[in-house]
Order: C-alpha cells, then structure tokens, then sequence
C-alpha cells in the first residue's frame, strides 16, 4: 500500500468505517511511515480541535421565542417523536433516561467533565434545589446516589479551611448574581453564586496572580419559574473551576457580560492546608482480564477530593469481549467504576479519560479517600477507541480488580513500582533467521553497523553489520519484537526495549545475557541513555514522567524538571549534545501535540539547578553542532536554528530558497558536516518516506544544492563518523515483486556509486541505523 | 457525542409535561449548541443568532406535521439549511486568502469580549477555506453525529458524505497546518 492510498484511507480508519482486512493494510503501513503516522496525528489533533472549537464558540441568546408567548404548535409533538421509532419512548422518565444514557456514556467515554468549565452537575439533582446526597454507603441507591454534590464537597472542605468567602454582589451589565463562596481543593474548586433563576448567563474568567487565564467558563441559572409557583427565588449555584496550585494566594474573578465592562473580583487565599498533602504518586496494580489490561498509575490526594488514574491497552486482541455500550448498567451507578476502601464505598465525583496510540487514560476524582486501608476498584467496562483495531468494538467488558494499599506515607518521590511486566526471558538467537542477505562486494565500512530489520520469520530483530561487509547477523532477536535500541557510549553495552516491556534492557555487542538497565536507586527504566562522553546517564522512569541524571557510579543523582502535568504529558526521548551537559528532551502531550526541551544539567561532578529551554517548534528531525552550541532541526516546513541564551534561545530560519519551492515537503535526517555544512534528505512531499534526494546546504541558509539524485524512499540514513560516506536504509514499494523491499546501502562518499549491504530483509521495517562505537 | 447534555437534563426532563414548554425546553436544550455550530459555519455571532432562530422558528412550524426520529439530527439538519440557504442567498462563498483572514479580525463583536472567548481564530480560519458543505461535514463530526446521520443533514447518500467528510478533513489539515506554520513565518 502506498503512501497517498494510506492516506486517503486513514479518515475512515479513524471513523471505524474502513473494512478490517485494509485497517490490517493501513496499520502495516503506519508502523513504519513516520509521515503517514504524522498525518493521522494530524487528524486527531485535528478532531479534538474542531471539539474545542464548537464548545468555546461564542453565541448568543435568540430573542424571538414566539413559543413563550403564542400558542402551542401541536399536542402531537411528543407522539410525532415516539411514532417515529425512536429508541427511546416518549414521556419524561424516558427523555431523563435519553439525558442519562447520553451522560453516563460520555463519562464512560471520558468527555463529559464536570470540572471542565459548565455549572455544577446541579441537573443531576432534583429539579429544585441541589440535594445533598448522603455519603452513608448504605444510602447509594437511586440516580447517581452516592454522587458527592457540591455542597457536601464544599463542607468537606470547609472543616480543613479552604472555604473563602465572598459575599459580594456583581452588577455586570444588567445581569445580577451575588458571589458567595469559593471552595479549592487540589484538583477542583468551586464558586458558590446565588441570582434570581432564569436570568442568568455570565461568562466568567478565572486568572492567577499573575494573570494567566485558569478557566473560562459561565454562570448560569436555570429555567426562571422552575418551582412551577411562578416565583423566581434566588437560585444558589455552583460553578466546578480547576484545583489550584497551593501557592496560589489570590484568584481574580473576572466576570464579562456581553455588552459592558468585564468587572472583577479578587478572593484572596491561604492554602497552607494543601502544601501539606502528599505529592502525586505511583501505585501498583494491574489486572488483565479479556485480552485487556488495567494498570493503576498515580494517586494524587486533595484535601477533599482526590484523583486516582490508570490506563488500559489491549494485551490480545483476540481474547477482547466488547461492552454493549447500550447497556449502561444499573441507573443506581453513575460510572462502569466502583471504588471501595476496606469494603467501604467511596464515591466518585466525576471522571475523565483521553487517549493515545496505544493506551486509553482515565481518571476518577474520588471524595473523601481514606489515608490508609486496602483500595479495590471494580471496573466493568472500559473505552478503548481505536486500540482494540476492530471498528465493531469500542469498548472492552471486565470486570478488572485493581488493589492495592493506601500507605498513607507523604511520599514526594515515586515510590518503586512492581508494575513493570517480567523482564523477557532471555534471548534466544536460536533458530537463526533465515533473512539471505545479498552478498556485498565487499565494502569496508569504518565500524560495524546495527540496525533494526524484521527477520524472514517477521521478528523485527537487531541486526549487526560487519564492517567488513559478510553478512548481518542479529543481537538481539526475540522473543518480541524490537521496539527500540541504542549503543552506551564508552561502553560495550546495547540498551534496547522489546514491544512487550516497557523496561529497558541491557545486552553487549557480544550477545550477552539481558539484564534489566537500573538507576542508582534500583528502579528499572524506560531510557537509559548515556553521555557521548561516557560519564553521565539519563534515565527516565518507567512512567515516564521523571528524568533522573547520574554517574555510572552513582556519585551524582538528580531529579531534572521536565513534566509539566503528569495526567498529560510522557517523556519520550532523551538525547544528549554532544560536547554539552545537555540534553533534548521529547514529551509527548496527551491530546496529540509534543514539545521539546532542551535541559543544562551540569558536568559529573556538578549538581547544579538544570536549566530549561522550550523549543519554538516540533521538528522532524534534530542535529546538534558538533560542539554542541547549537541545535538544527527540520519540518516540514523549513530547517531552523536554535541558538541557547540566556534569556530563552533564538531561533534562526535558516530554509534555504531552492527547499521553499513546490510546497511542504517532508525534511528529515539533518546532519551537520565536518565542514560545517548541512546535510537533509528532502522527501518529494509532506510523507517521508518518499522518494528522496541528498541536499547539502550552508549553514545560514544561503545556498543549497543536490547532492545525490533519487535515494529511494529513505527510511533512515546516517552519517559515517568523521567523513561524508554515508548508509541510507531505504524501502521500496514499487519493484515489480509484490511486497517491501528494504535495502540498506553504503555511499562511501557523496560522490560514488552506492553498494548494497543487505537487501530483501523481507522488511516492512528497517530503521535506527547505528554505528558501533567500539 | 457533545450534545451538552449534562446541563440541559432538567430542562428535556421537564418537557413533557406540556407541549409548549416542550419546546421551550428542546430551545433550552439546544439553543447553545446549535448556536456554536452556526457560528462554526458562518463565524458571525449576530448571523449565527438570527438563524438560530430560524432555525428554532423552522422547528416550531414544522412540528405539527413532522414525524422525528432524531431530535438533534433533525434539529441540525434545519440549521445546516439554513446556513447553506444563506450561503446561496448572499454570496458568502469567499476564497479570501488566509494571510489576509488571519489579520482582518472580521469579527469584532467578538473581539470586543476581550481575551475570555477561547476560539481559536486559526481553527476558524482555515475552517472559512472549506466549501460550506465540507465545513458542514467536519463540524456535524465534531458535534458526535455518525457518517449516516451526516448524509441525512446533507440530504446526500452515506458514500457521499464519507468522500466529502474524508475530503473536507484533508484541506482543514492543508489549511489549518499550513495557517500556523504561516503565523510562525509572520512572527518571526
């Protein structure tokens, strides 16, 4: 399949709609076309933002309502809508149901958040006045019983001393609504506002000391006469507004009606209360049950409100059960989720989910979460969107069990962690692949190679070229796939990653047991990169949401700030400059986007406080200068430079006119020349990998030109150490052979003919050329 | 699906109680959403109001002699032709690049809210690049409906709809992306 069929069929394959055998097709593609996959990102960033999009848009109330004032259109409106066949029947009990399938299944789906900037879940409550639903486990029966309201949340918090008051009463525009009390808690806060009922509709900012907007969102009031005695009473409501950092001392208010001055209010704050909780951290549990596993992840305490998250992949598609996603469960149970401490209920307050390539996230804020016992939650159903990789199945059915102890520790580190699967056994290189290289001319290359390419049998296996040309050889091959491998500088070591384990192992050139890799501490990890200089590591946690650096020896450890919201951001990458104590750090964000950033962590026998930059942009490519002073990168757009200051980098369009002609086209593997050039492969468009020339190029951009003409579709390619020989892994789709066909060849100079080193790996995946350092 | 439907429980629970405040409380129900939509399609806030009332006034009438299978389908449905009936009746189709839609600030009703409106002018522009059926197409995706409740809002077969919806996602991501790499180029 090819790159423009990939693509005209990926908005099916994120619809469900495109038949399994092309989805399989599609899929295949993706796991080894880094544009294709870039596109479809593309698309559900894009998806997301159209979300957001409609949800901010602006409107305004109609003022013609001839239905309040004239006559009824028909008694059959209510019969038209049942005749119809609608699932659901006519009559109130049935349209509630409607509203709470629709609530139910967006809180099973993760959308529908409570916290997210809408008045209080007052709706699930009585029509009048919000109840207050005891919190006695025995009392859980009924709509969404054992559902904390507002006010129970608002006392709660109250005994801990983080209810502020208020009590000022707005005039914005010709709107009236008197501010009473603002509750905060780590994870939620709550405005408390009383307005006479049904003439209230008023956006409402709420900013930090230092102005930075924390919600936009509206106070609103419900339907006026809604007691059916044709008063209007004041209507106390609340409005759900994000937790707050515990240093927060004030909030700013602004309200903004839509046709006078914004007014504000300020509410100052002490939350001495929450600087005393517990940091965030990682729990233990998993539970595999129909080719789905649950795995707890964190657990980040409030004072009231508490906010416990776990993730779901598919392990074996074949033993997945799909949830009847009609079939919502008792009306008794607002969420597929049951949380019980000691055999004690603890109610959820709402829920939240996202998703990402290959797990679905969810998050439950829970009230009143005790400091110690034994926590089971009880998940009975489980969104998993595309990740099941059938359109039909949208959800997976359980129940899973997850326990584990609440220790009551203020723990500030992640505590080690059980969770991480077996380590895989160790390797068999037994039986050999029976991949048949073609014998090269023997050309002599200045080290040996690795790289990745699926053997005959279709393990994707780490390879190793001989220097001398005689046949690769594979290091590291099976018992799963290779997800991912590197070199140790200074070392003898390969780290690598298999697609069934998160953590990284160690083997050596020589084909070594595997061991797990470790920090200081013990804990596994999933990266563990070191310095080109050989005396410093990076290692990133396995939930990849902390970057440690130390000595090999353990005479330096410190923790480097890289994540900004552990619930939507992962560290993915780590890569040292050269010459530099500094490292490019990836973090992947949760609704499609990435950022990376450059951190200054001081020599081996420096702890000093890191230093961070964000770069500008996200790039398809990177390559520091070989001092390490500056970093290039490439888009699809252009090439840039970044130069670090003090003040934040600059950053330097340095496109050359001749890549700016014909539109975006994908740029990758920029390298920087001895010489001081640059080096780009230029994909023919956006999609990499297409078919694509060599361009060298000054280094402010001036001029470019092509170096070697047509190197296939290249999938990777790397620069021989110290000279402009170079090996580029193509993949070509087009030979008269049906199938991929990869080929790795060895350009010894830009200027002659190419020799190839192995060829029909029978690959669909040939990637992460390597040198060897020794 | 984002239908709001949280908020708006009380209001549909009520409704049944009598017609008239039926449909008072379908309006209350879905005034705000169909009001975004509108505004996605046409980004006016005063246009996107008076044909949400149209849209609402159409409903009303049609009431009495419209059997609905699908209250919310059938509810944008009236709204999509409403916005493509005023397409047609003003000319609105404008292929204005975007450079120069990136800095018109057409909008100053909005503007003048001040920095709360949180819409992204740079999704709302490269959403003024797509025909106003295919704008149609990813907004109704964006607001939950499936491919075939697509093709019934644009009164085309469900293969038409997936090209045009498969076609309309492409040129939002041609323009959307290549909006933003030219702000980038522009702040630079």
């Amino acid at each position: 399949m090819k790159c423009r069929d990939v693509r005209r069929a990926l908005p099916a394959l994120l619809d469900h709609e495109l038949p399994p055998g092309e989805t399989a097709e599609v899929k295949g593609h993706l796991a080894h076309c880094r544009a294709c996959r870039q596109i479809l990102e593309q698309y559900r960033q894009d998806d997301l933002l159209l979300k957001q999009h409609l949800r901010a848009a602006p409107w305004r109330p109609i003022e013609h309502r001839p239905w309040e004032t004239g006559q009824a259109p028909t008694a059959g409106f209510w019969a038209a809508l049942a005749s119809g066949g609608h699932k659901l029947a006519a009559g109130t009990a049935l349209v509630a149901l409607l509203a709470f399938v629709t609530v139910a299944a967006l809180a099973l789906r993760g959308i529908a958040n409570t916290s997210n900037g809408d008045p209080t879940p007052t709706v699930l409550g009585s029509a009048g006045e919000v109840s207050t639903t005891a919190l006695d486990p025995a009392a859980t029966t009924g709509v969404l019983a054992g559902r904390p309201t507002p006010e129970v949340v608002i006392e709660a918090l109250q005994e801990k001393g983080l209810v502020f008051d208020i009590n000022q009463e707005v005039h914005a525009g010709d709107q009236t609504v008197r501010l009473t009390r603002l509750a905060v808690d780590r994870t939620i806060s709550y405005l408390e506002y009383t307005a006479p009922a049904g003439e209230l509709d008023l956006p409402v900012e709420m900013l930090d000391e230092t102005g930075n907007s924390l919600a936009v969102t509206a106070l609103r009031t419900g339907n006026a006469d809604e007691d059916g005695e044709g008063t209007t009473p004041l209507t106390r409501n609340w409005l759900p507004l994000p937790g707050l950092n515990p240093d927060t001392q004030s909030v700013m208010l602004r309200l903004v009606p839509r046709s006078a001055a914004p007014t504000d209010v300020r509410v100052p704050l002490d939350l001495s209360p929450l600087q005393a909780l517990p940091d965030t951290k990682l729990v233990s549990a998993d539970s595999i049950v129909n080719g789905t596993r649950l795995q707890m992840l964190t657990l980040s305490r409030g004072a009231a409100v508490s906010l416990l998250a776990w993730e779901a992949s598919v392990v074996d598609q074949s033993a997945l059960v799909a949830a009847d996603d009609a079939d919502i469960g008792p009306a008794s149970q607002a969420w597929p989720v049951t949380i019980e401490v000691d055999g004690v209920h603890v109610p959820i307050l709402s829920m939240d989910g996202f998703g990402r390539e290959t797990a679905w996230y969810e998050t439950a804020e829970v009230f009143r979460l005790p400091n110690q016992g034994r926590v089971r939650i009880t998940i009975d159903r489980i969104y998993l969107g595309s990740l099941t990789g059938d359109p039909a199945i949208a959800s997976a059915q359980g129940p899973w069990v997850l326990e584990f102890d609440l220790d009551g520790q203020t723990t500030l580190e992640p505590v080690p962690t059980d969770v991480v699967p077996t380590p895989s056994p160790p390797l068999t290189p037994s039986p050999q692949p029976t991949a048949t290289p073609v014998p090269p001319a023997t050309p002599t290359l200045p080290t040996h190679l690795y790289f990745a390419a699926q053997a005959d049998d279709g393990v994707l296996a780490l390879w190793r070229q001989p220097a001398d040309g005689s046949a690769p050889r594979p290091v590291v091959y099976g018992p799963a796939d290779l997800e991912a491998f590197w070199l140790v500088p200074g070392t003898n070591q390969i780290a690598y990653r298999l697609v069934d384990n998160p953590a990284v192992m160690l083997t050596t050139v020589d084909g070594a047991a595997p061991q797990p890799a470790t920090m200081p501490d013990g804990r596994q990890v999933a990266e563990y990169v070191g310095s080109p200089d050989g005396k410093q590591i990076a290692y990133v946690t396995l939930d990849r949401q902390s970057l440690w650096v130390g000595t090999p020896g353990g005479s330096k450890f410190v923790s480097v700030p890289t994540v900004k919201d552990p619930r939507t951001e992962i560290i993915t990458g780590v890569e040292w400059a050269p010459g530099r104590d500094l490292l490019r750090v990836e973090i992947e964000q949760a609704y499609g986007g990435k950022r990376s950033i450059i951190v200054g962590v001081g020599g081996p026998n420096q702890i000093v406080d890191p230093m961070v930059w964000e770069l500008p942009r996200e790039a398809l490519s990177y390559a520091w200068t070989p001092g390490g002073s500056e970093l290039a990168y490439s888009t699809t757009h252009g090439i840039f430079r970044f130069r670090l200051t003090e003040g934040g980098g600059i950053e330097t369009d340095i496109t050359p006119p001749a890549l700016r002609r014909g539109g975006p086209r994908a740029l990758t593997d920029l390298h920087w020349l001895t010489d001081g050039r640059l080096a780009v492969v230029a994909h023919g468009d956006a999609s990499s990998p297409a078919p694509a020339d060599l361009w060298l190029m000054n280094p402010d951009g001036s001029d470019a030109w092509r170096a070697v003409r047509e190197l296939g579709s290249v999938a990777d390619l790397l620069w021989a150490p110290g000279s402009d020989g170079f090996i580029v892994g193509t993949i070509d789709s087009e030979g008269a052979e049906p199938g991929i066909r990869a080929m790795l060849l060895w350009y010894p100079s830009i200027h002659d003919e190419p020799v190839a080193l192995a060829e029909r790996l029978s690959s669909q995946q040939f990637s992460q050329l390597t040198w060897s350092t020794k | 699906m984002e239908r709001g439907l949280v908020e708006r429980q009380r209001g549909v629970d009520r409704a049944a109680e009598v017609d008239l405040a039926a449909f008072d409380s379908i309006v209350a129900a879905y005034e705000a959403p169909i009001a975004r939509y509108l505004y996605g399609m046409v980004r006016d806030v005063e246009l996107a109001r008076d044909l949400t009332q149209e849209t609402f006034l159409s409903a009303y009438r049609a009431l009495p002699k419209t059997e609905i299978t699908n209250l919310s389908g059938w509810l944008y449905r009236i709204a999509t032709n409403h916005a493509l009936s005023h397409f047609r009746r003003q000319k609105l189709v404008k292929w204005v690049p975007l450079s120069r839609l990136a800095t018109s600030g057409f909008d100053p009703s909005v503007d003048s809210h001040g920095d709360w409106v949180v819409t992204s002018s740079a999704v709302a522009d490269a959403l003024a690049t797509l025909d106003p059926k295919d704008r149609a197409c990813l907004l109704l995706r964006a607001a939950g409906f499936s491919g075939q409740e697509i093709a019934e809002q644009l009164n085309c077969s469900p293969g038409a709809a997936r090209t045009r919806l498969s076609r309309a996602r492409e040129a939002f991501r041609r323009a959307y992306h290549r909006d933003r790499a030219d702000d980038e180029a522009e702040d630079r």
